[in-house]
């Protein structure tokens, strides 16, 4: 019987011991957190986000487009990619648009390069929000749609479209990890829409606080 | 029947159901030491299951994402054994609504052999849509999980109506749950018994756990009065350390004669 109950107490410290050290000294935990806690688990729901792409003529917090954003829009559309430290869904995100723009994000801050995709200039702006100034934090709160039901990794892409006849820069923000199709999809649209509009396109007359929802 | 025993073990249920669903303000990377979906929008923890197939899917191999679910039930479970299931799980509680008087007597009704098979089913679920089937083939016991969704898919669904559509394994999923619905309120604890996976692994641990069930020989009758109340249908008196018992204490709340009782030790 004590024999039995020694080897009780060995399992449970063998046990316990060594998820202690699984713990301590791995990033098991911080990856439970980030990569499966914190993000939906489209698995688990049988289900994957209805890919509704929907474009927005004013921004999230009614400020005006910043003009380096309108100066852009001249040369193409606008690929602005958020990511914080601690986050792995932005890990997997990262190695995706690395492999779109031909580039490497890994441990980068911010980063601005451009590619031609679907015949159009695509500027991406990189941006980890943990490391770059405030002007640039602003912007995620300029395309953030959903507010604090928002969060990261977020992909807005800004483009022009027409409203009432005439052409304005427009946006679409998505949430989350995204497969590389799904975001060549969602540039392809926004390609679409820039090559429609370029032509009647005056950036100089954008420069005043965008009126009126998509 | 003393029902204090039973009225603290609702309110442990109640306490824990509670713990599970703290997600709405922070998330932790702890694992839950029962089966629960990290898919609910109020999760605080990971699904044991779900962080397995993560470490083994598709012939990737993370040794420390594979170990630290594994360890967790382990060390837990070699204090407490399958007290997690009765005094713990929000689906142990679920099936505690579900369940009736009638369904203790149902269940007796299945014949032995079948029974006997079907206890098995939740090791072969383990085995082959935990480990094998996520490794080799990338199909998950997550993909059709009902416990996902009862507390992921229905609740996700009425938060975010229109963000979601149904993916490939949503109809098989949709087919399992509603046989999990019947499952539970056709017998006893049936998702327990014959096919809850964490409810496989930490039974192994019944068999060497502190705390278990023990009927003093001298002081019983064979009246049976155990046996017919067990949600698991575990000939208690007979049976020492089953894999099955989930610690709930009806067996010792029936027990006229003062003859079962928890034991902590040897």
């Amino acid at each position: 019987m004590r024999k039995f109950f020694a080897i009780q107490v060995a399992l449970i410290v063998l046990f316990s011991g060594l998820l202690s050290y699984v713990v301590s000294t791995t990033d098991v935990y911080d990856r439970v957190k980030t990569g499966i806690v914190s993000v939906i688990c489209l698995s688990c729901i049988k289900m994957k986000p209805a890919f509704e792409i929907k474009f927005f003529f004013r921004t999230a917090n009614l400020e005006n487009y910043p003009s380096f954003i309108l100066e852009n829009l001249s040369n193409g559309i606008i690929f602005l990619h958020f990511r914080v430290d601690s986050c792995k869904s932005c890990d997997y995100l990262d190695e995706v648009i690395s492999d779109i723009f031909k580039c490497n994000l890994k441990e980068v801050h911010y980063f601005v390069t451009t590619s031609k995709l679907y015949g159009v200039n695509v500027t991406l702006f990189h941006i980890n929000l943990d490391h770059v100034s405030k002007d640039k934090k602003n912007l995620y709160n300029l395309f953030n749609v959903m507010g604090s039901k928002g969060g990261v990794p977020m992909i807005s892409i800004v483009t022009l479209g027409r409203k009432n006849g005439s052409v304005a820069p427009c946006y679409a923000t998505l949430y989350g990890y995204q497969k590389k199709d799904r975001i060549l999809d969602f540039i392809r649209e926004c390609s679409k829409l820039y090559l429609e509009n370029f032509e009647d396109f005056k950036p100089s007359l954008q420069n005043h606080k965008p009126k009126g929802d998509h | 029947m003393s029902k204090d025993l039973q009225r603290k073990r609702l309110l442990s249920q109640l306490i824990f159901l509670l713990i599970s669903n703290l997600g709405a303000r922070f998330k932790t990377g702890l694992c839950y030491p029962f089966l629960y979906c990290h898919a609910c929008p109020y999760s605080i923890a990971g699904c044991p299951i779900g962080i397995i197939e993560h470490a083994i899917y598709k012939k990737h191999f993370n040794l420390f994402l594979l170990l630290y679910p594994i360890l967790m039930i382990a060390s837990l479970s070699m204090i407490v054994g399958r007290a997690i299931c009765g005094w713990m799980c929000p689906i142990g509680l679920l099936q505690r609504i579900t369940s009736t008087e009638r369904l203790t007597k149902l269940s007796r009704k299945i014949p032995h052999s079948i029974e006997r098979f079907l206890r098995y089913a939740k090791y072969i679920n383990l085995i082959l849509f935990v480990f094998l089937t996520p490794h080799f083939l990338g199909f998950m016991f997550t993909d059709i999980c009902p416990i996902g969704f009862l507390v992921g898919t229905i609740p996700l669904s009425i938060l975010y109506p229109g963000r979601f559509s149904p993916n490939e394994f949503f109809p098989f999923a949709l087919m399992v749950f509603i046989a999990f619905i019947i499952l539970i309120f056709l017998f006893n604890r049936g998702w327990c018994k014959f096919f809850c996976p964490v409810g496989a692994f930490i039974g192994l641990f019944n068999k060497v756990s502190l705390l278990r069930i023990e009927v003093d020989k001298s002081k019983c009758v064979h009246c049976n009065a155990c046996i017919k109340v067990c949600p698991m249908g575990i000939d208690v008196p007979n049976v020492e350390r089953s894999r099955e018992c989930i610690l709930c204490g009806r067996c010792i709340d029936a027990c006229q004669y003062g003859a079962i009782s928890f034991k902590v030790g040897i």
